[in-house]
């Protein structure tokens, strides 16, 4: 009989702590059955719910969801692979990210909605612009894709309360994060004020309830601003753009004549 | 857009390239050596000096290192990564700027455009702002600020801008050299605090151009390096009153290059534009020719910062000047326009009746250090003007011409 979707679970996290510590260990033959059996479990697993496209879509763009998922905002290729690799156990080849995005529009134009949620752009909240490197998905609403001045900060608030709420739940669970994702949290504790119990210099490891805590506690102080800058951009982007420069972010503006010179 | 009228003489120099971006270390290298015709032309035309020193015969022998590049690149995307997440914690921490204060500003793109322009504009309607108080920034990532420099406008790109320390802006550099100790490379933060300078001079320029009081950019900048061996980034104040002075100054004393440029022959060329096929536009002589229209001013410094330096030194040791020598040497000679001169005064016997009497004092310092010299009982060197960069304090200054 099939084992049940907890079971399998159970079993996935089973393999993904023995590879931590094949890796660990670095025992290269072993680190390597490890994960194929983890992928194989991870794939059965996958059929039930998930069966549509698997297998046709590259594994970038499922990779690159799963951290946004666990991210909560937009987030950079760089830190998307950190977190993959810290929480999923391995990283995203940044070759993929690179190019994922226009894949993406490409597919959205060809096909809609069908293959939603979509990998797309976090806006700028003056000219609905692509931001730089920022990745996100299409079924957050607009006003949790785009950004104001203050829209860094808030979001990087964001993926450190989730990453701390996810490592308490790890532990509370009975299980250890992995190496990368401790550090992960080390160097975001150092970040975020109040996210250290004591005064005399950084803690080595921080409490991920503490450090959740100090997250919400500074996002609570940008809140009124930035949700005021969201909304109100949200609701010109809703009524000046189609549907899928919403996702995407509107043409760049063009120069018409190469500049060298302001006078 | 129009082109500075005045600019179409230098753009007629360059030929069909486009012009190599004016950088802030270019300009601190500029006013290094206010006196070079050539550097200033050369600058201000855009002219890409490397591809010009290679096709001069010369080529420089290192630029700035792939690796101190890419070493540089990766810090400053590491202190500014995760929304400046590492910036922000230095500026709590060792400036005091409350938790409320988190608004950035990035330009490097202006609505999905990287054109410099575009964004000099966008940092200017920016800054405008700030300074009358209608919005608030903690940081501005790489803005774009204009800066008159020798008649033509470069546009320069601090690493960052932070607006709410004190109530000023500051300029700030994030730098990949390591404090260790609390110590960093004196010529290295020398170099930054230069860098810096030139910024905080075209900022208050922009600012007084919007109106606003220039005092409001403070004179002082922050340093940004990593600590020690690790890759934590640490914050330093550093004064650059000094530096702005002196910068300042200099780039007041700058002339127009324009004006520079008018005094070349009609034909005279600096293109490097390559045809269709390959090969260069104009050939190698006519760019030496172009060159040497174009007084320069080596000195043995130049072979620190600028890329055709060794051709320059080439030039002057061929032309025997003193200055090639280093400062030391010519000021030691004062009124002698080449070291063969010096050479052939300490060589003429008897006392001088061919001897300018202005000279006579340094004819009688250049052979006293001759007798020295020799009572070293040092194998006499052939009597020709040396390449040598520096005279070594123990050596006489006379005799090491020759």
């Amino acid at each position: 009989m099939t084992p049940s979707p907890e079971e399998q679970r159970a079993r996935a996290a089973e393999l993904r702590a023995a590879l931590r510590e094949a890796i660990r260990d670095r025992d290269r033959a072993l680190a390597a059955r490890v994960r194929r059996r983890l992928r194989a479990v991870e794939t059965a697993a996958g059929e039930g719910s998930d069966r549509s496209d698997a297998g046709r879509r590259p594994p970038a763009r499922d990779q690159v969801r799963r951290a946004l998922v666990l991210l909560g905002a937009p987030a950079a290729p760089k830190l998307l692979s950190t977190v993959h690799r810290a929480f999923f156990d391995e990283p995203i080849v940044p070759s993929r990210i690179a190019s994922l995005r226009r894949d993406e529009e490409r597919s959205f134009a060809a096909r809609g909605a069908a293959r939603a949620p979509y990998v797309c752009a976090a806006l700028t909240h003056d000219r609905f612009a692509p931001v730089r490197g920022l990745l996100a998905l299409s079924d957050w609403p607009l006003e949790r894709r785009i950004l104001g001045p203050l829209g860094p900060r808030v979001d990087h608030l964001t993926h450190v309360r989730n990453l701390a709420l996810r490592v308490r739940d790890i532990r509370a669970a009975g299980g250890t994060e992995s190496p990368a994702a401790a550090d992960l949290l080390r160097r975001f504790a150092l970040t975020v004020p109040g996210s250290h119990r004591t005064d005399d210099g950084p803690d080595p490891a921080p409490d991920p309830d503490l450090l959740a805590r100090a997250a919400e506690a500074e996002a609570r102080l940008h809140a009124a601003v930035d949700d005021r800058h969201r909304h109100t951009a949200a609701a010109r982007a809703r009524a000046q753009l189609p549907l899928d420069r919403q996702l995407f972010g509107a043409a760049p503006l063009q120069v018409i004549r190469p500049v060298t010179d302001l006078s | 857009m129009s082109t500075h009228p005045s600019e179409d003489r230098l753009a007629t120099l360059r030929g069909p390239l486009a012009p190599e971006p004016c950088t802030a270390r270019g300009i601190t290298a500029l006013t290094a050596n206010p006196g070079c015709s050539r550097r200033a032309v050369l600058d201000a035309a855009g002219i890409d000096k490397a591809t010009l020193a290679a096709r001069l015969g010369r080529p420089a022998r290192f630029g700035q290192s792939p690796f101190a590049l890419a070493r540089g690149r990766a810090f400053e995307a590491l202190v500014k990564a995760n929304g400046y997440a590492e910036l922000i914690a230095l500026v709590r921490e060792k400036l005091g700027v409350p938790v409320e204060e988190a608004a950035v500003a990035d330009l490097n793109e202006v609505g999905g455009s990287a054109s410099p322009a575009l964004r000099a504009r966008e940092t200017g309607h920016l800054l405008d702002r700030l300074a009358a108080g209608a919005e608030e920034r903690l940081l501005l990532d790489h803005p774009v600020v204009p800066l008159e420099v020798a008649g033509r406008t470069a546009l320069l790109e601090p690493d960052a801008v932070t607006h709410r320390v004190d109530g000023r802006f500051h300029v700030v550099e994030i730098k990949s050299f390591a404090v260790i100790d609390g110590r960093a490379d004196p010529a290295k933060t020398a170099e930054a605090a230069k860098q810096a300078a030139v910024y905080v001079i075209a900022l208050r320029r922009l600012l007084e151009s919007l109106g606003h009081d220039p005092a409001l950019v403070a004179t002082e900048f922050l340093l940004v390096c990593p600590e020690d061996f690790s890759q934590r980034p640490v914050l330093a104040r550093i004064d650059v009153r000094q530096e702005i002075e002196a910068i300042g100054f200099q780039l007041s004393r700058l002339r127009r290059a324009d004006d520079l440029a008018r005094a070349l022959p009609a034909d005279a060329t600096l293109d490097l534009s390559l045809r269709s096929d390959g090969t260069p536009a104009r050939t190698d002589a006519e760019l030496a020719a172009g060159v040497g229209a174009l007084e320069s001013h080596y000195t043995p410094d130049c072979m620190g910062y600028c890329d055709l330096a060794r051709h320059c030194r080439a030039e002057a040791v061929e032309q025997a000047r003193p200055e090639c020598l280093g400062g030391r040497v010519r000021d030691d000679l004062p009124g002698i326009d080449s070291t063969r001169t010096a050479l052939r005064l300490i060589d003429t016997p008897g006392d001088g009746e061919t001897l300018d009497p202005g000279h006579a004092e340094v004819v009688e310092r250049l052979r006293a250090a001759a007798r020295l010299y020799d009572s070293r009982r040092r194998p006499p060197g052939p009597r020709l003007p040396t390449a040598s960069s520096e005279t070594s304090p123990d050596a006489p200054a006379g005799r090491s011409a020759g």
